[in-house]
């Protein structure tokens, strides 16, 4: 199999040799001292007694504390940046969205970001093998969000080796210009969002009648009268405009798109995983059989769903991770990554990402990388993929509901029509004087969440259906509350 | 200055070459520039063929590209694929509503980008600590790949400083990440205008500390006027530095530390002014052409339009009239001793 830039040697490297590679790395990161170094980990390990001696081996990881993504939220409101991050190397920066209300900002070093650079060409040469150079349309959100940081190291990284890659790069307001030069370009490669990639087609779809008529009329060009007798019969398709061959998904699960994407644009879909934390970019290969979690770059652990039930249980209870490496396929459990950042490294990071192990096994492409899929979020964030918010968010709405009655509760049960997300609001209130007032109240609540009123009016999900009264799906927390988000079978 | 060795130094040459040097070097990148312009549909004039030798004196004989050119390049430089070099990258502008410009860029192009955003290192002083905040235009130009292209610089140059990339056009963002410049102050900000005063209206809602108290200076593009820097200045209360640039010309200008104007870099393109006067003649009749001098050979203080030639691989702008009003301010005479002429923006 011919490939640009595929590093056999490491991709396909026995997990033996792959365990190894991540033992060296350990060592050679300096992890422990550099996270001493850090006000992140320093007080929380020195109460806890964490010892000060390298890692031999990466079985003492699981001594270690875990982080998670609010430490950091809280260690950057209580000290500089200065003391957080190695100040000295930090090149760049990026940050989350802030989907909890506040952003979290991560710095990268010169080696950091070379590092990202291997891990973009191993995700981009899963299509690169391919003879030809491609053209590629890139939708990006801008700086300072990571999709802005990887599509413009994946432009310098091409340009450094001399590679042939065509690249029109946009942000996600100007995606309908973007399409004309596109089509001319003969664009064959399409790097997005899934919900704004399904946006586009039903943009192209709506409205490529309109066009072939206009030109029809303005040129007399019989091929114009051709395409309109074509769609006068056939449905109008994205890939009759755009020749698409491959889409490299990221930002939101692909799962619920995956069969839209391939009806509309008649691409094949790659999907991948990677997080502003550490944004390694993990890929799923040619045989769409689960992203491989690229193990030389990082040590990821995973708890699994037992574990996470008892922790809920057990006041205190602190869970036990499983290397990704030796978990059982089929496993469920929140992503644990640690990796060899220089920065800012991450030790133990609990994603709060639930994820299932699809195979430990050597992948039917030869690559040796451990693969999973991305299920859902763990905390309290109410995700409609690109669009997503904090429970809190809802509940300071509902808080300020109070002219037409008085809310004593509420549930959001998310579910799809087609790809397309559909939130239900179910709100118990009482005292309710008019359930008309009520409705409008409690919508102009919800819109106040700027990030669902931007992906209403953006068309990427559907207006939330809000009902009174109407009695909470059943779902429980471990610890015996009604579930906040609930999921529909369609979800 | 004498070369350090490395390749950041080695390249900062060119900023200090003696003014016929950096014009014999214009000579040389201008009939490259002509000889590929010939083959292109946009340059189809008989003045214009593949094999000539192009003098200096050889551009001034060429018509003006105006702004309605543009519109059209974008559509025109992408038709006939086999017309068009080896493309890396498409950049765009909109121009006008509805109207977008969309350049195409070349390997050599973004090879040249990225030591202008070295060069801006290195006139702008960058300091190792410095934290660059980087605010970007909208849509995809230039000032979108520049704080990655200044991170590689100043890796080159081996400036531990930081850079910060963002953009405004989200608000629903800005609010959430806006904080982060109080806990990481930055000492430079490089912005358009509008975006540096509502970036300072947001920093007022959450603080009542002086503005990021680091700060060294500010380096403004984008200007649609004077008055702006000034507001500028007077809110965050550190330098302005002005800056020229153009989507699609890959030629950007700099103030430097010593703010006696925006040098032109001659190694990138070549300058020329259309002084009032001329203007005024072409108001009155639209028939007529006005007649332009190379900005260097003007006297100082004089004031008109800029017009630039472009050195871009893939699609070069050969006399676009900028519309930008400016005073010649001098060439080689600057006390930071880059011999690149200057102007100030009006």
């Amino acid at each position: 199999m011919a490939r640009v830039y595929f590093n056999q040697a490491i991709e396909c490297l026995p997990m033996a040799g792959i365990i190894e590679l991540q033992k060296q790395n350990l060592l050679k990161s300096d992890l422990i001292h550099r996270a001493l170094a850090s006000a992140l980990y320093a007080d929380a390990w020195r109460r806890q007694g964490v010892s000060d001696a390298p890692i031999e081996d990466r079985a003492q990881l699981t001594t270690l504390p875990y982080l998670e993504g609010e430490h950091i939220r809280q260690a950057f409101a209580r000290h500089t940046p200065a003391e957080l991050v190695n100040f000295e190397k930090t090149r760049i920066w990026s940050c989350t969205s802030g989907s909890t209300g506040k952003s979290k900002w991560i710095p990268y070093s010169d080696a950091d970001l070379e590092l990202f650079s291997q891990a973009i060409m191993r995700a981009l040469c899963q299509q690169a093998g391919q003879p030809r150079a491609h053209r590629v349309l890139s939708l990006t959100s801008p700086a300072p969000f990571i999709s802005d940081l990887l599509s413009n190291l994946a432009m310098m990284t091409h340009t450094g080796l001399g590679l042939e890659r065509e690249v029109i790069s946009v942000g996600l307001s100007d995606v309908e210009p973007a399409v004309e030069l596109a089509r001319r370009r003969g664009v064959d490669v399409l790097i997005a969002f899934p919900s704004v990639a399904m946006k586009m087609a039903e943009e192209i779809e709506l409205h490529i009648k309109d066009v072939i008529e206009r030109r029809w009329h303005e040129t007399r060009n019989p091929k114009w009268l051709a395409a309109r007798l074509y769609f006068k019969i056939n449905k109008p398709r994205a890939q009759n405009v755009l020749a698409l061959r491959y889409g490299l998904f990221s930002g939101e699960s692909i799962q619920p798109y995956r069969e839209f994407l391939k009806r509309s644009f008649g691409l094949e879909p790659y999907e991948t995983y990677t997080l502003t934390e550490f944004p390694c970019l993990n890929v799923d290969c040619e045989r769409h059989d689960g992203i491989h979690i690229w193990s030389d770059l990082c040590v990821p652990e995973l708890i699994p769903d037992s574990e996470l039930e008892k922790e809920a249980d057990i006041p205190g209870y602190i869970p036990k991770a499983a290397f990704l490496d030796q978990a059982h396929a089929g496993t469920r459990g929140e992503y644990v990554v640690t990796t060899f950042s220089q920065a800012l490294p991450l030790v133990r990071y609990r994603t709060a990402d639930m994820v299932q192990v699809v195979s430990n096994g050597i992948c039917g492409c030869g690559r040796t990388h451990p693969r999973i899929r991305v299920l859902y979020r763990l905390d309290d964030i109410v995700n409609m993929g690109l669009i997503r918010f904090s429970t809190q968010e809802v509940e300071n709405a509902m808080a300020g509901i109070t002219r037409h009655a008085k809310v004593r509760g509420w549930q959001i049960e998310l579910k799809r029509e087609g790809y397309k997300p559909s939130p239900r609001l179910i709100v118990e209130c009482s005292g309710v004087t008019d359930p008309d007032g009520l409705i409008t109240e409690i919508r102009d609540g919800l819109y106040r969440i700027d990030i669902l009123k931007l992906g209403i009016d953006a068309g990427l999900i559907l207006p939330p259906d809000i009902v009174i009264n109407a009695g909470r799906k059943p779902g429980m927390t471990a610890s015996g509350k009604t579930k906040r988000i609930v999921y529909d079978a369609s979800w | 200055m004498t070369p350090a060795g490395n390749e950041y130094e080695l390249k900062r040459v060119r900023e200090f070459l003696p003014l016929d040097q950096l014009l014999a070097l214009a000579e040389k990148n201008l009939d490259e520039t002509l000889s590929w312009a010939a083959s292109l549909p946009l340059y189809k004039t008989p003045k214009l063929k593949r094999g000539n030798h192009y003098a200096l004196e050889s551009l001034r004989q060429l018509p003006f590209l105006s702004r309605q050119d543009l519109i059209e390049i974008g559509t025109r430089s992408v038709s006939g694929k086999s017309r068009v070099r080896r493309v890396q990258l498409w950049g765009s502008r909109q121009i006008q509503q509805g109207a977008q410009f969309w350049y195409p860029r070349g390997l050599k192009d973004i090879t040249r980008f990225n030591e202008l955003a070295g060069r801006l290192a290195s006139v702008s002083e960058i300091k190792p600590r410095d934290v660059i905040l980087v605010l970007s235009q909208a849509g995809h130009g230039a000032t979108n790949a520049l704080p990655y292209a200044l991170a590689d610089a100043l890796k080159i140059a081996s400036i531990p400083a930081q850079i910060i990339p963002a953009n405004m056009t989200i608000d629903v963002h800005v609010k959430k990440w806006a904080d982060f410049l109080i806990a990481n102050p930055p000492s430079v900000i490089i912005a358009e205008p509008k975006d540096a005063l509502g970036l300072a209206g947001i920093l007022r809602g959450i603080t009542q500390q002086p503005l990021m108290p680091e700060l060294r200076f500010i380096l403004l593009y984008g200007m649609r006027s004077a008055g702006e820097s000034g507001q500028v200045e007077q809110i965050y209360r550190v330098p302005v530095r002005r800056s020229v640039g153009f989507d699609g010309l890959d030629v950007f200008g700099l103030e430097c530390t010593h703010r006696q104007g925006v040098h032109l870099w001659l190694d990138t393109g070549l300058y020329e002014l259309i002084a009032d006067e001329e203007l005024l003649k072409e108001s009155s009749d639209l028939k007529d052409v006005p007649k332009s001098s190379w900005l260097w050979e003007t006297e100082r203080g004089v004031t008109g339009e800029l017009v630039v030639t472009s050195f871009s691989e893939l699609l070069p702008l050969i006399r676009f009239r900028t519309g930008l009003k400016v005073e010649f301010a001098g060439v080689g005479d600057c006390p930071c001793g880059r011999s690149h002429p200057r102007i100030k923006l009006l």
